[in-house]
């Protein structure tokens, strides 16, 4: 469709922009909610940026590993020495793509390390970054739409779409194929706005995690037999998502069931980071 | 009112100057500035296509997390929101290279088709020594 966007000479990947974007979006977005949702505890903006940093870093290498366990095919060459073996290493980092499965749960456990490391309020952060992430998901989808990546199965209807020969995602061209990459874009949105009006009405904890995580497991998973790539693997005939889905959802439900072992689950950050904010003011004063 | 303005005659109008010590922090700050400059000069200066961007990533990362850790042991330097900026500009850049789709260069190497090697479609192992070399 749209794979480069030239700016001052340079072909910039719009997938690449895209995703930059969607950074941008649920950055911004999640501290502005920081700022006018009143929770209790009342956490500090800059806490929420550095934990979004955070989770960009661990979503970075969880969905490259992800694709690097997934969908490569060789991963040594018996043939080539062990330095064109190394260079064929760098290539395999440096090229291919990412899986989103990986990304997120890259980006909770770098979430997780910032709020456990630094004793912040472990379900109050982590709610609230839920709630921004199919923001940032709808835009890296449009951003798949425009690579040709991640495309859907032979469509023949209204709204059925063709790639262009050629194509980064390497879609099958001239093929009218179902725009799954938009569906999904949409639903995120959908769920994105659903979850902002619970994180705003509700002060149960991981309400709007479990919410998010059991919700787009099962749309994920629906959605996943629309998909019309298939070198995402396979497990008992289920794709990799599919399957990565089943325990998505699973984790989701026992959030929203909300056990009491996972209540007290970085309780004790909450004391110990208003004990914190309050030395600070003290000090500052 | 004479006491100030003796002060200010003797300091030649500056106001006195107050003792600062070292700030908390102080030497992840420095890092993370560092790297942050670092990251940003490999983004920019090598191009956008090199393996050298991938390295000014990783060096990113590693400014971003001295600054965040800086930020919390009760650094409030400059030094620090630099290194902090720098960093993050400089692993943008770099992740924009990273993240995209560059199977243009895989394409490049699938010259002609004898075997397949997953992502970069068919290539003979001669012709991938051969590229794989040319690019690095």
């Amino acid at each position: 469709m749209l794979p480069y966007i030239n700016l001052f000479g340079v072909d910039i990947p719009m997938y690449a922009v895209l995703s930059a974007a969607g950074a941008a979006a649920i950055t911004v977005f999640c501290v502005l909610q920081c700022r006018f949702c009143k929770k209790t505890p009342q956490i500090k903006t800059y806490d929420v940026f550095y934990m979004l940093l955070y989770a960009f870093i661990g979503a970075i290498i969880g969905a490259k590993l992800l694709y690097l366990l997934t969908s490569v095919e060789v991963y040594w060459l018996p043939q080539l020495s062990f330095w064109d073996n190394m260079r064929y290493w760098l290539l395999l980092i440096a090229g291919g793509g990412l899986v989103f499965y990986g990304g997120l749960i890259g980006a909770l456990l770098g979430a997780l390390r910032y709020v456990l490391h630094f004793k912040a309020p472990v379900s109050t952060m982590l709610d609230s970054a839920f709630v921004g992430v199919p923001l940032f998901h709808a835009f890296g989808r449009v951003g798949c739409f425009l690579a040709g990546c991640c495309f859907g199965t032979e469509y023949h209807g209204i709204l059925a779409v063709t790639f262009p020969e050629g194509n980064l995602g390497k879609a099958p061209a001239g093929a009218e194929l179902l725009p799954v990459q938009l569906i999904e874009a949409f639903l995120n949105i959908v769920l994105w706005a659903i979850l902002f009006t619970v994180y705003r009405r509700t002060s149960r904890r991981w309400l709007t995690s479990g919410l998010y995580l059991a919700c787009y497991g099962v749309m994920r998973f629906v959605l996943e037999y629309f998909r019309g790539d298939v070198i995402r693997g396979s497990i008992f005939s289920l794709s990799t998502s599919q399957f990565i889905s089943i325990f998505i959802v699973a984790a989701g439900v026992l959030l929203l069931i909300d056990p009491k072992w996972l209540d007290d689950f970085g309780g004790k950050n909450d004391s110990i980071y208003k004990e914190q904010l309050e030395k600070a003011e003290r000090t500052a004063q | 009112m004479n006491n100030d303005y003796n002060n200010n005659w003797q300091n030649n109008g500056y106001p006195p100057a107050s003792p600062q010590g070292p700030q908390p922090g102080q030497g992840l700050a420095s890092g993370s500035l560092v790297c942050g400059i670092t990251s940003l000069v490999l983004s920019i200066m090598f191009g956008w296509t090199t393996f050298l961007a991938l390295v000014g990533m990783v060096i990113g990362i590693v400014g971003i997390v001295l600054a965040v850790n800086a930020k919390k042991k009760g650094n409030t330097t400059g030094t620090q929101t630099a290194g902090l900026v720098l960093s993050i500009i400089g692993a943008c850049l770099s992740c924009i290279v990273f993240v995209s789709c560059i199977a243009c260069i895989c394409i490049g190497i699938a010259a002609a088709s004898s075997f397949d090697y997953g992502p970069f479609g068919t290539a003979s192992l001669h012709d991938l020594s051969q590229n794989i070399r040319l690019l690095f």
